[in-house]
């Protein structure tokens, strides 16, 4: 038996019934997406860079965010300024940025390990490296 | 007793279960206690792990009465989520939330089940981690550290508001508070938050009574080993979020741990998901940020016959059933080991009927009996190529017509998987005791792999003499899955076999799997698109009670013999074949 509540109290929000067609409400969700690379950075020179891609599908699952580069695992990451879901920042060490090589096949998948459905974002192309 | 247990519609398998063995009690309801809820909120940065803000915020449910405490303590930790929203659109990796954007309360999502535990005497702490969510990918180990440390300083506010009290409680809960009976649940990464949490706590000497770890729905990157303490692992056949059920790990690495003194358990709730769980995360449940998974990330129009919910018959369950699933099994689990109340065991070893407060009867629970005499008695292990043809208990194994008739998953030289995996088709999704680890390069699950082609296939484990005698015992136990791949499995028909005991005078006795366990099913979803997660091998307990061998002498059970002459033909998976209580 519930006696009563001495304090906060229950949510209010019960009965806005918010309208769901696959996930709602996300931050940046507008316009045409695309699986690929969206710019390439040297955040701190010569220590750590970031690749930013973007994905057609929302990065919002609870499993790893894998970053495939070539035969590399890049698996740290963090959510764009702008808190959107359609975008993921992976930042590498300064190790991983000079292993990876132009040419080099980048997928994103969830989790590592073979046999995984990867997106394909296309090739690394470090020319296009902004300092 | 009989369980129909309706898998894939038009198949009804029996589960014949001991009268003896009938819950009497139903766990989820709620229980005869007054109970009060309340908040408490150190704000946005209370907490500080390398330089991260973190908040120290909580909701609480506890007995209103308090002078019949002190009461154990069951601490939740959600998973990751979005974590600040505006109006009907949500963000991540905002913390603290940058106004006018406010923090989604992913804490308020499982008030159904603190009010519940609270009822029967605990008080119930959700903790808020949005902090986590928002940083956690930028460290290797993805915030397990610092979820487990947030935990811990969450427990230490409590042992301090039970030594001399403090905001904003005051004295109320001093006295109060049984911090050596600490119960865990962690949904999602919060799974493996928990489980970090109590190898942490343990790290630190225990400084806190961690008895109960309740993996939800978890990710499981690390396989941090959960010896000694009881768990339950939460695994839902339709999650489409932590779609390979990677939390099967937690239960197979803890199950053969020497000198064990705390039982494991996995439940399979076959029709749930991974948001509903969290009522802040379900569809209607907040303005933003909500999805069911299946959907979002597996089936977009919901057609899949088992997990899609537009289908007539289907079996995915609505929010209310999954939850009424974590109310009677999550609340039985936290009676069993922090309240002591052993009637519910049956339950959790599944050798009773779900009780009506899970609100299905699809549910399979597998059970793994401390390492003690009585509890358990090892025939096969399965672990190695030498179990082959000698058993764990030194005795001969042979196999007859059998196919295949190999070990896959396990430490090399075992093949890593049991099934093929074909690049892109997330076949490991379907593998959950393989399922490689984000951050960890262990083995899975080591399995027997087999077909047979007639009915005259067998498999006989000798039990040498001086190990026969298993009248301290309950049920002859294993583990077993249908393999959907082979084709001498029928879909949609499950499978059975036959199992005999032998004495040492001859005399023998036999039932059949169906008439015990409804593990047996053919695996349900459609096999395509590859890229679903579904159908899943997964290695449910099957418990046969030894009253079903009646004329054989327990007390000196020479053989165990498996016949597969209930289908024609067929190929299984086995796993861990023992006597247990």
């Amino acid at each position: 038996m519930i006696a009563r509540v001495i304090a906060g109290s229950l949510p209010s929000w019960a009965a806005v019934g918010a309208v769901v067609v696959l996930v709602s409400g996300l931050a940046a969700a507008e316009g045409k997406r695309t699986n690929a690379i969206a710019s390439l950075k040297a955040v701190s020179p010569g220590e750590t860079y970031e690749i930013k891609v973007t994905s057609e599908e929302p990065f919002l699952r609870s499993d790893l965010p894998v970053l495939r580069i070539g035969d590399q695992d890049v698996t740290i990451s963090r959510a764009p300024d702008d808190g959107g879901s359609y975008e993921r920042i992976f930042i590498l060490t300064r190790e991983q940025f000079q292993k990876a090589k132009t040419g080099d096949k980048v997928a994103f998948q969830w989790g590592r390990g073979e046999g995984k459905r990867q997106l394909d974002l296309g090739t690394l192309d470090k020319s296009k490296l902004q300092q | 007793m009989n369980n129909k247990l309706n898998l894939l519609g038009s198949v009804t398998v029996t589960l014949l279960l001991a009268n003896s063995a009938m819950a009497q009690v139903d766990p989820g309801v709620p229980g005869p206690l007054d109970i009060t809820r309340a908040e408490y909120d150190y704000g946005d940065d209370a907490f500080d792990f390398m330089g991260r803000p973190t908040e120290i915020r909580a909701v609480v449910w506890y007995p209103t009465d308090l002078s019949t405490g002190p009461f154990p303590v069951v601490v939740f930790l959600h998973g990751w989520h979005l974590t600040c929203y505006q109006g009907g659109t949500a963000f991540q990796g905002e913390w603290p939330c940058n106004p006018p954007h406010m923090p989604i309360p992913n804490y308020l999502g499982y008030e159904y089940e603190q009010q519940i535990l609270a009822s029967y005497g605990y008080i119930v702490v959700s903790i808020s981690a949005n902090g986590v969510n928002a940083r956690d990918t930028q460290f290797t180990d993805v915030g397990m550290l610092w979820r487990a440390q947030l935990l811990q300083a969450h427990l230490d506010l409590w042992n301090m508001f039970n030594t001399v009290g403090g905001d904003p409680f005051g004295t109320l809960f001093v006295g109060a508070v049984d911090l050596t009976r600490v119960g865990t649940m962690g949904h999602s990464r919060g799974g493996e938050g928990v489980s970090r949490h109590y190898t942490y706590n343990r790290e630190l000497g225990s400084p806190y009574g961690v008895l109960a770890v309740l993996p939800l729905a978890p990710v499981n990157f690390s396989r941090e080993l959960l010896d000694g303490v009881n768990i339950n692992v939460f695994l839902p056949y339709c999650d489409g979020d932590v779609a390979d059920l990677q939390g099967a790990h937690y239960f197979d690495d803890a199950r053969y741990v020497t000198g064990e003194q705390f039982n494991k358990h996995f439940t399979t709730i076959m029709g749930g998901n991974h948001s509903y769980f969290n009522t802040i995360w379900t569809p209607g449940g907040w303005p933003a940020g909500t999805w069911d998974d299946w959907q979002a990330f597996q089936d977009s129009l919901r057609v899949d016959p088992w997990c899609g919910d537009i289908q007539p018959d289907n079996h995915k369950l609505t929010p209310e059933k999954e939850r009424g699933t974590f109310m009677a099994y999550g609340t039985a689990f936290y009676r069993l080991y922090l309240g002591g109340e052993t009637e519910f065991l049956p339950l959790l070893k599944g050798d009773a009927l779900p009780p009506p407060s899970a609100m299905t009867n699809e549910i399979l629970v597998t059970y793994q009996a401390k390492d003690a005499p009585g509890s358990r008695l090892d025939v096969n292990r399965l672990l190695s190529d030498a179990d082959l043809s000698t058993n764990t208990l030194g005795g001969v194994v042979v196999q007859n017509g059998l196919t295949g008739f190999d070990l896959c998953g396990g430490e090399v030289p075992q093949p890593q998987h049991c099934l093929p995996t074909g690049l892109g088709q997330n076949s490991l999704n379907r593998m959950p005791h393989t399922t490689p680890s984000a951050r960890s390069s262990m083995r899975g699950l080591s399995q027997l792999r087999f077909g047979w082609d007639d009915p005259t296939g067998a498999l006989s484990n000798e039990l040498p003499a001086g190990t026969g005698d298993v009248s301290a015992y309950n049920v002859l136990q294993l583990r077993s899955t249908v393999n959907f791949r082979d084709p001498r499995n029928m879909a949609g028909v499950p499978q059975d076999f036959s199992v005999t005991l032998i004495d040492g005078a001859g005399n023998s006795a036999t039932s059949v799997v169906s008439a015990s366990s409804g593990a047996l099913y053919f695996p349900p979803g459609r096999a395509t698109p590859l890229t679903w997660a579904i159908p899943k091998l997964i290695h449910n307990g099957i418990r046969i009670p030894l009253s079903q061998f009646p004329g054989v002498d327990l007390t000196n059970v020479q053989f165990v013999l498996f016949s597969f002459d209930q289908q024609p033909q067929g190929a299984l998976l086995i796993s861990d074949i023992l006597f247990a209580d």
